[in-house]
This record gives structure tokens, sequence and C-alpha cells, in this order.
């Protein structure tokens, strides 16, 4: 099946399709999920939820050729996560207090030898917060302005917890580097 | 900074394609979910698919019925039969011929004079002896079927035979019906031109509800709303509802309404003789529909008005009609084209602690819809004629429209098998 008729089918509910685009995403989208939230657990429920909205919602999708369908995609997961982040923020209102190294030093940009898993690992223990931004902001893309809107915060706090946790990241890659 | 954003790229291009194992049964949970919720299939729209389908039964087999039956085609016999009375030229049938010898001595004209009348007596006899014989018949079939109910099988070859006879039979009922023969074949010379003026609408508008949230129809996020609520924003404005839902522990709902849609119409009718007629013109519809997903604090949702001109080309054929009454079926297509469409952008948020509500505005956008609309309708129409040259007429029948292919939702694509009536009047043009 390819792109265009997995849509198709997938916009009149055939569960046939469904499963298709689910085996064909869901690894992808579960990465988004963990990055996100940073727990397996949460990141399992945020993949079901997204996963409910995606077909409820697939009728509204018009596929505009390659990518936009993962693209589409990736974003109702982004929301998804996003939206529990919120929820976990008004709940949880503790501030975080991160201790930042004072300088970064071998600022390398190769990380070729590093493991897929173990930079995940670093991301999944950032601050929500600075994760938040770095996911939108590395991965997704996003400008500052835009992450400012999305998240109800100044483009300057989007930006300096940008660099903190690009800060953050550095020293965990260093030190790992220094390790092996 | 751009030698910085190094780093960031390296990062993205090294995780991009990251996928994480999922876990094992989240499909079959899914799957169960899914199944869950039923699609929503109006009871209306049910009764309507019946009420459509029992409809074009009727219609269809009525024309069936009239085109193929025997007295139709008997009655053409007849009045052919008959016209070549009042064709002097023409050669008498040579049924009549061995009466001939006796009548020549009578001059030419008078001798075609009394074959005329010989031939009208024939018919006339003819026609006597069929009644009769119906008579007969139907006396016969009744004792038959009293005498025979048990043997069927001797019934059923008689019923054969009466099946048989009944062009014969209705003859009786033909005599009276030439009357009428003439007055259509007199109507025939007025191949006139009809224009008229209409309107119509699909019988109902449509809503449905469903769990969770409608995204925002592309092109809606980059709207501008004037808020006061948190930074200055561009219009995220389902964000800020999932937001505040989900802070509120709330239930999300999406619910879409599709207004019963409105259309007027000009037509122009041509008779192309007195059973056939074609029919265009121009029309104009209206679709509006009104989408609102969230709770009822906080929600978000669009408005749109769509506005469309078609042109529609049928072909109608007259079923039964005299001097005031016409029925008609109908069977046809339109083609319409989206001219115009507006949607603007709403959001309401009310952030409980605050205790403020906030009404969002996200301004007017235009929608496109650049694909045509077609349709294929088939109707029954009643006309009635208030003086000969004005009469008003109701056109019940149904519609399918194509799906066009666009992403503009509308109640055609939510409903494309529709049942609409057609109201309107139309004057016949003097020659």
């Amino acid at each position: 099946m390819n792109e265009t008729e997995l849509v198709k089918r997938c916009g009149k509910g055939d569960n046939l399709a469904r499963k298709q685009l689910y085996e064909r995403y869901a690894g992808q989208l579960m990465a988004i999920c963990v990055r996100y939230t940073g727990d397996r657990e949460v990141a399992q429920d945020v993949l079901h939820d997204g996963f409910l909205n995606i077909f409820r919602s697939f009728s509204q999708f018009t596929y505009k050729g390659e990518g936009s369908l993962k693209a589409w995609l990736t974003r109702i997961m982004v929301n998804e996560a996003l939206g529990y982040l919120r929820k976990k923020a008004s709940t949880n209102q503790e501030v975080i207090v991160e201790e930042l190294p004072d300088v970064i030093d071998g600022d390398e940009d190769d990380f070729e030898q590093i493991p897929q898993s173990v930079l995940m690992q670093f991301i999944k223990e950032l601050p929500d917060g600075y994760r938040t931004v770095f996911n939108l902001y590395v991965l997704e893309e996003k400008g500052h302005k835009e992450i400012a809107e999305m998240l109800g915060i100044t483009e300057h706090t989007s930006s300096s917890q940008l660099y903190r946790a690009k800060t953050l990241l550095v020293k965990k890659i260093n030190d790992y580097r220094k390790r092996i | 900074m751009k030698e910085k954003d190094k780093w960031i790229k390296n990062f993205r291009i090294r995780m991009e394609d990251h996928s994480e194992p999922v876990p094992a049964d989240l499909w079959e949970q899914l799957e169960k979910e899914l199944d869950m919720v039923p699609k929503v299939i109006p009871m209306w729209h049910r009764w309507q698919a019946i009420a459509a389908v029992g409809l074009l039964l009727v219609v269809s087999s009525l024309t069936v019925w009239f085109w193929q039956s025997p007295s139709a085609n008997y009655l053409e016999q007849q009045s052919a039969k008959l016209n070549s009375l009042y064709e002097p030229d023409k050669l008498v049938p040579g049924a009549i011929t061995p009466e001939q010898p006796m009548n020549r001595v009578v001059s030419a004209v008078s001798s075609r004079k009394s074959q005329r009348i010989k031939i009208a007596r024939t018919i006339m006899l003819d026609a006597l002896a069929a009644k009769r014989e119906v008579l007969m018949n139907k006396k016969v079939e009744e004792i038959q079927i009293e005498e025979n109910y048990i043997e069927e099988q001797k019934e059923e070859s008689v019923m054969v035979e009466q099946k048989q006879q009944k062009p014969v039979g209705r003859s009786s009922y033909s005599v009276t019906k030439t009357k009428g023969t003439y007055v259509a074949s007199h109507r025939k010379k007025n191949r006139n031109w009809s224009i008229g003026l209409s309107t119509g609408n699909g019988t109902f508008s449509s809503s449905a509800s469903m769990d969770g949230y409608l995204p925002l129809p592309n092109g809606a996020r980059s709207a501008i709303m004037n808020s006061a609520y948190g930074v200055e924003t561009r219009a995220e404005i389902d964000k800020l509802v999932q937001f505040n839902n989900l802070s509120e522990r709330q239930h999300a709902q999406s619910d879409i309404k599709y207004r019963m849609p409105v259309t007027f119409g000009a037509s122009l009718r041509f008779d192309l003789s007195d059973k056939w007629a074609v029919e265009t013109g121009v029309t104009y519809t209206q679709l509006a529909s009104e989408i609102r997903s969230g709770t009822e604090k906080n929600n978000y949702g669009w408005e749109e008005k769509l506005h469309y001109v078609g042109i529609p080309l049928k072909v109608n054929r007259n079923i039964w009609s005299n001097k005031r009454f016409e029925v008609y079926a109908s069977a046809g297509g339109a083609v319409e084209k989206c001219v115009s469409g507006k949607r603007s952008i709403i959001g309401s948020v009310s952030t409980s602690n605050a205790g403020k509500d906030e009404q969002f505005s996200g301004g007017e956008e235009n929608v496109k819809v650049k694909p045509l609309q077609w349709s294929f309708s088939a109707a029954a129409g009643a006309q009635f004629k208030i003086t000969e040259k004005l009469g008003i007429y109701a056109e019940p029948g149904v519609v399918y429209y194509f799906d066009d292919g666009s992403n503009v939702n509308t109640i055609r694509k939510e409903h494309p098998f529709n049942f609409n009536i057609q109201l309107g009047v139309r004057f016949t043009l003097p020659k």
C-alpha cells in the first residue's frame, strides 16, 4: 500500500490501513513522546491518546505529497505531548533551579560515535522546561517566536532555556566521551 | 550564531530517524477503542435512503410501464389507422379489398367515402368485439379460478392466455383515450420555450458530535487575533483551549453543524416533443457550517459559508398530463463552482482562577474550493398551470453529490446522497 492509498483508506476508517499506518510510524512517534515527556510510561499514554486523536481526525487530513503525512502525525503527537506537559506544569508548580556548568569546553559537533539511545537518555534527563524548548527548537525546527507562542512564554525565556539545555547536553556528552 | 547552529544541526541529523520500541499490546488496545466509537449514521439519513429508493422505484416502474404497456402500443396503432382515414389520397388497407367489386359502378370519390365509413365501422366493431371478449374472458377467468382452484397448472395456462389477450382487452379503454391522443398530437405543434424561477433545498440540516478535538483547517493558523491573554500571540487558539481544558480536567467534545443548504435558480425549458423536454439554467446555492471543539467554557471553532453557482442540465419526460396538471419524471446532473467562501475563526476561553471570560476572533479568511462539484439527480415533478402561460411546480427528488476531492467539508461530503425538494414557477413564452 503506498502512502496515498494508505491515507485514503485511513480516512475511511479501514482498520487494516490503520494498522499499517501504526506499524509504519509508531516507533518514530514513540520517540517523540519519550523526547518530550522524558518518561517511557507517560510516553506510552501520550502515544495512545495521540493515535486515537490521529485516527479520529483523519478525515480532516489532506495528503500533500511525500512527507506531509509524517509532518501531520508529528504535529499531532507533539501537541499531545505538550498538552500533557502543560497539565503537569499546572499541577506541579515547583521551580527547578539547575546548576549550570560555567564553561563549555570542546564544543564538538560530531555525534556519530555516540549511540542514539545515549543521546536520548541525555535528553530525557533534562528538566521539563529546557527539554520542551530544546525539542521544539532543535528537532522540530521551530523558531523562538513560534515556541514562545506555543508555550505561552516570552522569546527571551525560550532562547535562554535552549541555551541552558544545550549547555547541559554538551557537558553530558563531553563526560560521556571522557568515559569511553 | 550560525557557527553554533552547526551543533544543533548535527544533533538533529543524528536523532532525526530515531525510533523507540513501542509497547506490544498498544495496537490491540487502540483497535478495541476505535471500534467502540461507531460511525454515527443519523436516523433520518436511513429513512431518507429508504424513501428515496422507494420513490425511484415508483417513478421508474411507472415510466417503464407506460413505455412498454400494450395499451400505449395499441393506442398508437389505432390512432395511426384513424389518421389514415383523414388522408384522402392514401390507399385504404387491403382488408377491405374483397368488398371493392361491389362498388365498381360508383364514382371513385364516393367509393372512398364509403370505404372510410366501412373502415371506421370495422374498427368500432373490432372494439366492441374486443370489449365483449374481455367481459367474456373475465367471466371465464372467474369461473375457471373457482373451478380449477386446485388444478394449478391449468389455471396457469389460462392466465397465460389472458395475458396474451391483454392488448385486445385494453381496446375498450383505448377508445376513450383516443381523444387524449388527439389533444396531445395537436399540442405537438407547440414546441414551447418555458422559463422558470425556482428555489430548493436539501430537506434537512445535519449535525454530528464526537469526542476529542478537531484540528483547525489549514490556513487557519496564520490568522491574527487580538488577545490580552498571555503574551502577544498569533492564533494558536486550539492549543490554548486544549491546554485550559487539560488543566481543568474537562472532557472535550467536537460538534459539527451543517445548516440546511439553500438554493435559488432560474431555468429555461425547451419542449422537444409533447413528451420530452430539456431544461437548463443557473442556480445559486449557499452552504453553511459551524464547528466547535472543546468544552462549554473553553472552545474554539470556525464558521464557514460557501457560495456556489451552478448549471444544471436535465431531461424531463412527461408521464401524464391534462389541461391543468402535469406529472413528469426528471433526470440529469449539475456542475457547480464555489465562487466565494468565508471562514471565521472563533474561540472562547474562560480561566477559572481569574474568573475572566474572553472571546477570541481569529478574523475572517477566504476559503477556496477549486474543484468543481458534480452531481447527479433524479426527481418526480408535478406542475399546476394557474393560467395557460404560468405554472407552479414541485419536484421532490434525490441528488447524489460526487466527492470534489477538496479538503473543505460540506454537508454534501457528509451526506452525498440527499433528498431534496425544488419549488418554482414556469412561464411559457409566447411564440
